[in-house]
Formats: structure tokens, sequence, C-alpha cells
């Protein structure tokens, strides 16, 4: 079995005022494939990713990263395994120096002091802020905020990335940038977002949650195209599949 | 909400200042601990009388600023946040202790007075200390330093946190009261049911936006240890950094240096 595979099986989650937010949802992502996880406000995306990097444990249920459960003891294993961007980047830089943010995962993991240097300016070189590394965290702009947040996931050499809505609060040029740099990776990623143009411009799969439910999973063009199902789930079809609203025509 | 922008950015400032390239910011921020914490325990063991023998101690505030290349004029105007508590600690002194100690051009100077005067000196000189301390190291590396010095590590998270947890603070605040003052129709003064609502609203953010901080680093495989950061060897400008201030230290608090150049010049 390939290790950077994520597979849910009945997985459910209660919160502690008993309010289910996750339902018997089952699920594989293969190595490589790059999956929306999309749904309404408080449809469970949030929770579920949680789950992948054990902030939170299943109520009931298993997940497994590769062939490693999700629990206390590979809790290490994991969360190197596994790189989560948050939605918020403010939350993911906390040093005074974009490098020192970069570099704060290699160094916990013990890399030798001699490779940090190679290993920071690399990430930084991925997402083309490279310029940036000796900037504080808080002068950057949003665009530049979530390129540092995901040069210090990616700094730690992780199989998997996690992404919690990355394109929120981002300039339509901050946005295209984004999608090209996730474009270019090859990792297995899994990315909850409201963004349906960029699902269609990135993802090959979505599943879609509605109320703590797995309502669907399957091609992204597949799912999009179904009206109905998108309705029901409080969602909409991506601009890019919509018809043009003056001539009628569907756009190209 | 100016005086929260104005303190977030005086955070910011001494954030950005211990990133500067000096002789005091290339010092082992362990060293630079250590000889701060004498420096402080130093000023606070003289007695309420001794402001003539507390003064040669402003020497090191001056050098290490400016070899730090840290406005000293700013620190100054940081270190007086401190100054409301100390004026309510000894303004009362002057009244209660009006025996005359001696007499400056015909004024006389009160046992009272000079008893203030000691107080907001040594709040001064230890208020400074100790943000030079951060200005010129860092919160990171202070850490760093202090777990270098067996500093239980409860203890050194809970500095670092506390410190983030400000700004963090800070920002939710300044975000509340903007949105209560944009809907409040120019009424300044808040009421003690909003102010509730509003202090309860401010924790609960606070709590999620730290918690939210805390798995950020939790992920990345913090565990209370700051692997590679203060990492640099002992050199020997941080022996003769540590051996000179401390020599100093001493001297100061032995002999009473004013005195002694008097009678050397008489």
């Amino acid at each position: 079995m390939s290790h950077n595979t994520i597979t849910a099986k009945d997985l459910c989650y209660t919160y502690p005022d008993n309010r289910e937010a996750i339902k018997n949802i089952s699920f594989t992502i293969k190595e490589g494939e790059t999956v929306a996880l999309v749904g309404a406000n408080g449809a469970g995306k949030s929770t579920l990713l949680m789950h992948m990097v054990g902030i939170i444990f299943p109520s009931s249920g298993t997940l497994d990263i590769g062939s490693i459960p999700i629990n206390k003891s590979t809790l290490s294993l994991i969360r190197q395994k596994v790189g989560m961007v948050f939605q918020d980047s403010d939350n993911q830089l906390f040093m005074n120096r974009v490098y020192d943010d970069v570099a704060f995962g290699p160094r916990n993991y013990g890399i030798p002091e001699e490779n940090i240097d190679d290993i920071v300016m690399a990430s930084l070189r991925r997402v083309g802020i490279e310029h940036l590394a000796q900037r504080a965290p808080y002068r950057l702009s949003g665009g530049e905020k979530k390129a540092a947040a995901i040069a210090s996931v990616l700094s730690m050499s992780p199989d998997i990335l996690i992404m919690d809505e990355p394109t929120t609060g981002l300039d339509p040029s901050a946005r295209r940038k984004l999608i090209n740099t996730l474009l270019s990776f090859k990792h297995t990623k899994l990315i909850a977002t409201h963004d349906m143009d960029m699902v269609m411009d990135v993802c090959e799969r979505t599943i879609i949650l509605n109320n703590g439910t797995l309502a669907a999973d399957g091609p992204t063009t597949e799912i999009f195209s179904d009206k109905d199902l998108l309705k029901a789930c409080s969602l909409e079809q991506p601009y890019s599949l919509m018809s043009c609203s003056i001539c009628n025509t569907m756009r190209e | 909400m100016p005086n929260i922008t104005e303190s977030m950015q005086n955070l910011r400032w001494m954030d950005d200042q211990s990133e500067k390239k000096s002789s005091i910011h290339n010092i082992n921020p362990a060293f630079k601990f250590i000889v701060t914490f004498v420096f402080i325990l130093i000023v606070v063991s003289f007695d309420n009388y001794s402001f003539s023998r507390l003064m040669p101690l402003v020497f090191y505030i001056v050098i290490v600023s400016q070899l730090s290349e840290v406005s000293l004029l700013h620190i100054l105007k940081l270190s007086l946040v401190s100054f409301p508590l100390i004026i309510g600690i000894g303004i009362l002194n002057p009244f209660f202790n009006r025996e005359t100690a001696y007499y400056i051009i015909n004024i006389p100077i009160s046992f009272g007075m000079i008893s203030f005067a000691t107080l907001v000196l040594k709040s001064f000189l230890s208020v400074t200390a100790g943000l030079l301390l951060i200005a010129t190291t860092g919160i990171t590396q202070l850490s760093a330093a202090l777990r270098s010095l067996y500093v239980p590590k409860i203890f050194v998270i809970q500095l670092l946190l506390t410190y983030r947890y400000i700004t963090v603070l800070m920002e939710e605040v300044n975000k509340t009261l903007t949105a209560r003052i944009l809907r409040s129709n120019s009424n300044k003064k808040m009421d003690y049911k909003s102010f509730g609502f509003i202090a309860g609203t401010i924790l609960l953010q606070t709590m999620d936006r730290s918690t939210r901080i805390y798995y950020a680093m939790k992920l990345r495989g913090f565990n209370g240890d700051f692997i590679g950061i203060n990492n640099k060897k002992i050199s020997f400008s941080d022996i003769s950094f540590f051996f000179l201030w401390i020599l100093f230290f001493i001297l100061v608090r032995t002999v009473d240096i004013f005195n002694v150049l008097e009678k050397f010049i008489n």
C-alpha cells in the first residue's frame, strides 16, 4: 500500500456539546490525487481537516495515512507526513522573520543546523518568495503571507498537503499565483474551499459534505454539472460552468 | 483605537530591533540574560535613600543602548508605562517623611523626596534593562536562552506564549472596540452590560486564536524546546561582556563611586 494515501472508514465525530459534526464518512484519497472538499458553512469541512493532523480524534471509525492509523502514539510521524495550511495565515506565522517561521518545523524535527538554510531557501523558492526571507510576517501582503505559510509547511517535506480555504482573502493576482503553485505540487492534496473555480482548475476529484455526511464523491466536472445536487447542498456551480448572464451562451 | 494601535506598533518595534546586527545583538542571549538579571538584582538591593549610588548604573543603560543602536529615547518612552504604578506607590513619601536630608542651593531636600526619587530611578533602571534585553535579543532567542539555563520548560513556554498572546489580545480588542465604536452613535462611554459582553467576546476570540497558533506550533513539531535557535558557540566577546559588566556592578554595589571621586578631587 502506498504511504501517501488517506483512508477514512465510518468516521464519526461528536463535539462535547453533543453536536454531531461528522457522520459515518468513508473515502480513500490515492497518492498524488488532488481532492476538493466542499460544502456549506458548518458542513464539517474544517472538523474533518482537523482529524487529518490529529488535532481532534474520531469518536468512532478510523482514519489512516498510508498504513499508519492516526492516534496519539503516531502523532509525531503523522504531523511530519501531513502538512496543514491554515485558513488564516496570521495564525501560522508566529516568528519574527519569515525565515525563522519556515525553519521552525525542520529545527523541531532535529534537522542539523547546517542543512536548515538550504531547506528554508528551497521552500521559499518553490513558492516564489525567497526575497522575503528576512521580512517580518506582519509586514507581508495577504498573498505573500499565504505563500510563506505554505513554505513553512513545505520545509517539513510533507507527503500530503491539507489546506483550509487557501484562496480566501486573496486578490485575483495572488489567487492565480497560488493556483499555479498548487498545480506545480506533486503531493497528495486535500483542499477545503468555497472557491469553486479554483476547484475546477486544481482538483480532479471533489467530495461534498452536507451537514456532516458525505453527499457526493466523484470527478469534479461530473459533480459540478449536477445542479440539483449542488443546490441541495447549498452550493453553486463555478462561474466557468455557468452560462453568460448577458448573451445566455455557455462560457468557453 | 490609537492607544492599542500604538501599543501594537511598540511591540513590533521591539521585534524589529531584535533583528538588528550589532555587537550587543551578537552576544550570546544566555549571557545577556544573566547580566540583565544581575543588574536588576543589584538595582533592587540598594536601600531607599541610595539615589546617588544608583546613578553609575545609568552608564550600563546608555552604553548598551548606544552599542546596540537601539534608540534610548524610544526605550525611555516605553518605560514610562510603569511610571503611574511607581508614582502611585511613592508619591506620598515626600509628605510622610519631611525630615531634611540636605540643601541644594538653599532648597531643603527631605528624606521622603530622596526615597521617592530612588524608587523612580530603580523602576527606570529595571524596566529599561528588561526592555533593552528583549530589544537586543528577541523573545524567541530569550526563551531559548532560558531553556539553555535549565529554566523549566513550562515557565519558558508560558513566557513565550504570553508574549505572543499580548499581540493576539490587542488585535482582537482593537477589532471588537472598532466594531463597537462604529455602532455606538458617538457614545464613547460603555455601559456595564455592554462591557461584560464585549470582555467575554474578546476573551473567547483570543482563546480561539491562541489555540490555533498553538496548534500551528504543535503541527510543526514544537514540544517546548528551541532546537537550533541558541546554538551559538561562546566567544571571547561573550565572556568579556559578561565579566566586565558583572565586575562593574559589583564595584557599584560595594564602593560609593561618587564619594570616592569627591575625596579624590579634594
